[in-house]
């Protein structure tokens, strides 16, 4: 009697399936590769993610520390009152931006890793500061009753450029605006 | 033939010592790795309070600043209604005489000390030490030493720390405000 051709039937085919699972399972050479690959992929990834938190911290820091100094100067360049001839109170908007520059200048000194992207003109009133950041905008608006500022910052980043160049830099657009005071003196 | 002789050559395999060594093998790597993750987890969040204390510090140092600034100086008290003065009052912000530093760890034996007395006449020029402005447009200027301690200190200063223990140091905050009057 002839032998009848072995067709696998699906149990077979399982069989042979789970017979393969269990050999991969219990190879010692794909035992001995798991864990080193995974080491290697994952450390990269690790350190990755913890310089890319550490900076973002930081850059938040910045930002934050940066807006808190416009609006302190912005404020006091808010709260100059000039006067005309006659004794009486009138609007200098330039007056008050040029306040708000040297009290911006003297908080924000060296900031924390900031580069220097201004003209580097000497800000009056500062024993020496630089005007280093960027002004975008300074408004005394046409009422006379507010004043804008806008400025641009960068800072350097130090995890973040492995990205890619064009994370080597943080920048900052930073607006602050305040009611001009008119008081008598 | 062969049977036996194959089997136990296959069993004088180099490999084939090895397989029992190589169990558990994932078990160490994670070990190794735990400690590693642990101090880096730790360094972060460490390094993030840091900056929250910062910004805590500085906006004190600068609600001080605004209020002497306000008041012509730091020692009029016109609206402080405790009477006290810009630095005391920054100081009490963050600063118990039972329980020390109120905003994060502090180091031992150290104390917040905070300066609201340095006036820079409006044209510029060395600051001087004095409670008061003389003019509106000087500048006075709150300077806050905060002894900075972190919570992980001691293991970020250690070898496996990475070096990290080095961000977590005393540090100064300077907030200069314009005087809006003063004694001229």
């Amino acid at each position: 009697m002839m032998p009848r051709p072995h067709n696998p039937t699906s149990r077979d085919r399982r069989r042979r399936s789970q017979r393969s699972l269990r050999t991969w399972a219990v190879r010692p050479r794909d035992e001995a590769s798991n864990s080193f690959p995974l080491l290697v992929l994952l450390l990269p990834l690790i350190l990755g993610s913890f310089g890319i938190g550490l900076d973002t911290a930081r850059n938040f820091y910045i930002r934050t520390s940066l807006q808190n100094d416009l609006d302190l100067a912005v404020v006091a360049g808010a709260a100059v009152t000039s006067y005309n001839n006659a004794g009486d109170v009138v609007i200098d908007g330039n007056r008050a931006l040029r306040e708000v520059e040297r009290i911006y200048a003297l908080n924000r000194g060296d900031g924390p890793g900031l580069s220097c992207t201004g003209d580097g003109a000497g800000v009056a009133g500062t024993d020496g500061l630089r005007r280093c950041w960027t002004t975008e905008r300074q408004v005394v608006h046409p009422s006379g009753q507010r004043i804008t500022y806008v400025i641009a910052e960068r800072s350097r980043n130090a995890f973040l450029p492995v990205l890619g160049e064009r994370f080597r830099y943080q920048d900052y657009t930073i607006r602050s605006e305040a009611l001009l005071k008119i008081s008598n003196r | 033939m062969g049977s036996w002789i194959t089997r136990h050559l296959q069993g004088l395999h180099p490999f084939r010592y090895q397989r029992r060594d190589e169990r558990g093998i994932e078990t160490v790597a994670t070990l190794i790795m735990i400690p590693f993750l642990f101090v880096l987890v730790m360094g972060l969040v460490d390094i993030g309070l840091m900056f929250r204390a910062r910004m805590a510090v500085e906006s004190i140092a600068r609600d001080a600043a605004r209020g002497a600034a306000a008041d012509g100086g730091n020692y009029w008290a016109r609206t402080n209604s405790l009477g006290d003065e810009w630095d005391d009052w920054a100081k009490g912000r963050m600063w118990s005489n039972r329980s020390g530093c109120t905003i994060s760890r502090c180091l031992d034996n150290e104390e917040v000390s905070v300066n609201c007395r340095q006036v820079t006449p409006l044209g510029g020029g060395t600051p001087r030490n004095s409670n008061v402005a003389q003019q509106a447009g000087d500048v006075i200027t709150c300077t806050v030493y905060y002894p900075y301690k972190g919570y992980n200190k001691g293991l970020l200063d250690s070898p496996f720390g990475l070096g990290m223990g080095s961000f977590l140091k005393p540090f100064d905050i300077s907030v200069s405000a314009r005087a809006e009057t003063g004694t001229g």
